[in-house]
């Protein structure tokens, strides 16, 4: 039987970081393929390289037996393959009608051509309402698109990308941000659509419940490879998927007892709502954390957690109502410098370094930021729980791997003193050497004082380091883990964080 | 020829201290600057003025930029911060707005007549090259260009507020959360490239003829140069100047019909070659 899509021995690389390397998948015609992974296993660059926005360095990407592998997005959606996006992409101005029109009419040929006849429109206009039918769209063809929900607005972008009449359609993050009613309503669309025509979709998505709700077959991704792929209950039983979703255990050995003890509240969360536009990311998450604590933010990828540092260290307004209190004294809403001289610093996950500083200079930077003269983080100090960058200071930030720059990252974050350290994702993509140096690390940081809050999608680092675990499921807090809970085989972590 | 060349370099100078404060502006602030040329003119006016008053070309030069930097700081803290969160076209439509103020208020208080004031005694002689004469004065007014280019280059890469305003330009979230006061220091950069644009006005005063369309003039040129560089880059926006006062110098040298056309055909050919500019950051 052939494939409707065919992907033979693709890789991507990007400078000295291999994003995708070598995958091979064939899709039959019809049915939901679903692709996942944790963070940095090469989902995003995978999609890209199917729709055209970037090309590979090796391998091919045929559809319905035509190379497709060079040609630029706008071509392959003429060929059949069309696309949504992570980010809504709809005319907030027109109505909901004339956005499913514009592709209607740039695909008859009719969009430049005032003089054809008017029965041809007729024709463009029975397809709109086809079509928006199709997505349950009908009722509200004259509203404003800008009016819609964000459900809605997805579901109008669907329609769109169904204007040029797809055989494949790539969805890539259908229900973000949605709530829990609106991604039903969503997905029931999308079920119904599959179901009704020969239309392959393939998408790539972080809510395990849509993935599973929704797949027929799933792909896993790791490292830029496929390593499992099947049926979602032998996904669930995969032994290596569930070994990449929830750590080895036997990285990092755990620390003999748990350290520090741990005083009054140095950060208390109330009602924490937060989001970007109209996606609501974060819902009333509340928590505190003790001085002297290292606490863990755990949860899939999407689930909220670097909303919830970002709106921690002031990048993200938290939205109103929302109360975020250090050392009892009002924070949330202040602005990133603020918080920064407050003590709170931010160590984001992709690590932000100054690419054209030297390593010395982006440590300079964050002295100079806060106009201090010195700083309890010398580099000696420095040099001493992070040995490898002893011998960097002079090298240009974007000269440093990946392990050197997350280092640095922190050594920069301290330098600032913060008596909150905030962690996203500390432990993604090192090796196991790395890790085990930032463990040494974080105790060492720990019992100078800092409390430290770090968001992780995986056990491993967190059973290491960790006093305590909040776990997250879609922008909730639904559990918290104890110590005993994260050595242990606490059966509610497995189900929050495996697959 | 190498008289013609020095005539180039000279003219370009001006040419430079806009496009070094229009660059700096967008590099640090993601702010393109439509105003920039009215502040080159209003240093050109404030410049004259103090002139006029004091008699000394020395002082009108010290003067004439300061009060520009203070506009700039007027302009920056009372209208500008407003619209950084803006999309683009609100921050080039304020600055337009800028323009054709400044415009009518110069045509109000000076007068739509052109202004030519005098080159001042210690700079009216001349040197000879060759066998051409070239004025003093643009001997002294590349030593001028020259001397800030080097200071700016001191200033970004030796110095402690340049070491945090180059690291703002490359990130400014990431700076922000490490404590840098980004609202602050965008005002000292925007009065730093506002006095850069009243220096050049200023220095123009004498040899440049004084007009309230100057402005305009400049900015187009400038605009040119600053996409010809790369945007947000001083090496680009220095060596974009170079090129387009040679290419002007020559070109009127050598096929006087395309002078004007020249510029424009170099910023056309530099974008289908390289796009984001010749020291540009290619971006995505």
């Amino acid at each position: 039987m052939s494939a409707v899509l065919e992907v033979r021995g693709l890789r991507k690389s990007f400078d000295d970081f291999t994003a995708v390397a070598g995958i091979d998948l064939a899709l039959p015609e019809g049915g939901i393929t679903a692709v996942i992974g944790p963070n940095g296993a090469g989902k995003t660059t995978f999609i890209n390289l199917l729709s055209g926005k970037l090309v590979p360095d090796e391998g091919r990407v045929v559809f319905a037996g035509a190379d497709v592998t060079r040609l630029p997005p706008s071509a392959r959606v003429r060929v059949g393959m069309a696309r949504t996006f992570q980010i809504t992409n709809v005319f907030p101005l027109l109505s909901v009608e004339e956005n499913v029109a514009v592709p209607v009419l740039a695909r008859a040929g009719l969009a430049l051509e005032p003089r054809r006849r008017v029965d041809a429109f007729d024709d463009a206009h029975a397809q709109v309402r086809r079509l928006l039918e199709t997505v349950g769209l009908a009722a509200r063809a004259s509203d404003a698109a800008g009016a819609l929900s964000h459900g809605d607005r997805r579901l109008l972008e669907i329609a769109m990308a169904l204007a040029s009449e797809p055989r494949l359609l790539l969805l890539d993050e259908p229900t973000a941000g949605m709530g829990a009613a609106e991604r039903d309503r969503v997905l029931a669309q999308v079920r119904a659509l599959a179901a009704r025509s020969s239309l392959t979709i393939l998408l790539v998505e972080h809510d395990m419940e849509v993935v599973f709700g929704l797949a027929a077959r799933i792909v896993v991704l790791h490292q830029g490879r496929v390593i499992a792929d099947g049926a979602p209950q032998q996904i669930r039983d995969d032994r290596r998927v569930r070994e990449i979703y929830l750590g080895d255990a036997d990285v990092v050995p755990p620390p003999g007892e748990a350290a520090a003890q741990t005083g009054a509240p140095l950060l208390e969360v109330r009602h924490l709502d937060a989001g970007y536009g109209l996606a609501h990311v974060l819902h009333d998450v509340s928590f505190t954390v003790a001085r002297g604590e290292i606490v863990a933010l755990l949860g899939r990828n999407g689930v909220g957690k670097t909303t919830a540092l970002r709106s921690l260290s002031g990048l993200n307004a938290p939205w109103r109502g929302s109360a975020i209190e250090l050392a009892g004294r009002p924070v949330a809403g202040e602005p990133p410098e603020r918080l920064a001289a407050l003590g709170v610093s931010y160590v984001p996950d992709d690590r932000r370094i100054f690419a054209d500083l030297s390593a010395a200079e982006n440590l300079r930077v964050a002295m100079l930021a806060l106009r201090r003269e010195r700083t309890r983080w010398t580099r000696q100090r420095i040099e001493k729980i992070f040995p490898p960058l002893a011998t960097l200071w002079d090298r240009k930030g974007r000269h440093l791997s990946g392990g050197e720059q997350k280092m640095l990252a922190i050594a920069r974050a301290l330098t600032t003193d913060p008596s909150l350290l905030l962690l996203d994702e500390p432990s993604e993509g090192l090796s196991p050497l790395i890790v085990r140096i930032l463990a040494d690390a974080l105790a060492h940081i720990r019992s100078e004082g800092v409390t430290v809050l770090l968001a992780d999608q995986n056990l491993m680092f967190a059973r290491a380091v960790a006093d305590r675990a909040l776990v997250m499921e879609r922008g909730r807090l639904v559990h918290v883990a104890s110590r005993a809970d994260l050595a242990g085989n606490d059966p509610a972590l497995q189900r929050l964080l495996a697959v | 020829m190498l008289f013609q060349g020095l005539v180039g370099l000279s003219e370009a100078m001006y040419l430079w201290l806009v496009a070094a404060g229009l660059s700096l502006i967008f590099g640090v602030m993601r702010v393109l600057n439509f105003a920039h040329g009215s502040l080159y003119m209003l240093g050109a006016y404030f410049a004259w003025v103090a002139f006029r008053v004091s008699g000394s070309f020395w002082v009108a030069l010290l003067v004439g930029p300061l009060v520009v930097a203070a506009v700039g700081w007027a302009m920056e803290f009372g209208f500008l911060r407003r619209v950084y969160s803006a999309p683009e076209a609100f921050q080039l439509l304020l600055t337009f707005a800028f323009v054709l103020i400044l415009d009518d208020a110069v045509k109000l208080v000076f007068g739509p007549v052109y202004q030519s004031p005098p080159t001042p005694a210690a700079l009216s002689g001349a040197v000879l090259i060759g066998h051409s004469v070239l004025p003093t004065y643009h001997l002294f007014i590349l030593g001028v260009g020259a001397l800030v280019g080097l200071g700016l280059w001191v200033f970004l890469e030796k110095t402690s507020f340049g070491l945090v305003i180059r690291a703002t330009a490359a990130d400014r979230e990431m700076a922000r959360a490490l404590g840098v006061r980004a609202s602050r220091l965008f005002t000292w950069v925007f009065i730093l490239g506002a006095w850069l644009a009243g220096l050049g006005g200023a220095l123009s005063m004498p040899v440049r003829a004084i007009s309230p369309g100057m402005g305009e003039l400049i900015i187009i040129e400038a605009f040119v140069v600053v996409v010809l560089g790369g945007l947000g880059s001083l090496r680009g926006a220095f060596v974009g100047s170079l090129l387009i006062g040679l290419l002007h110098a020559y070109g009127l040298l050598f096929m006087p019909v395309f002078e004007l056309a020249l510029g424009y055909m170099a910023m056309a050919l530099v974008l289908i070659v390289r796009p984001w500019g010749l020291f540009g950051i290619r971006e995505g």
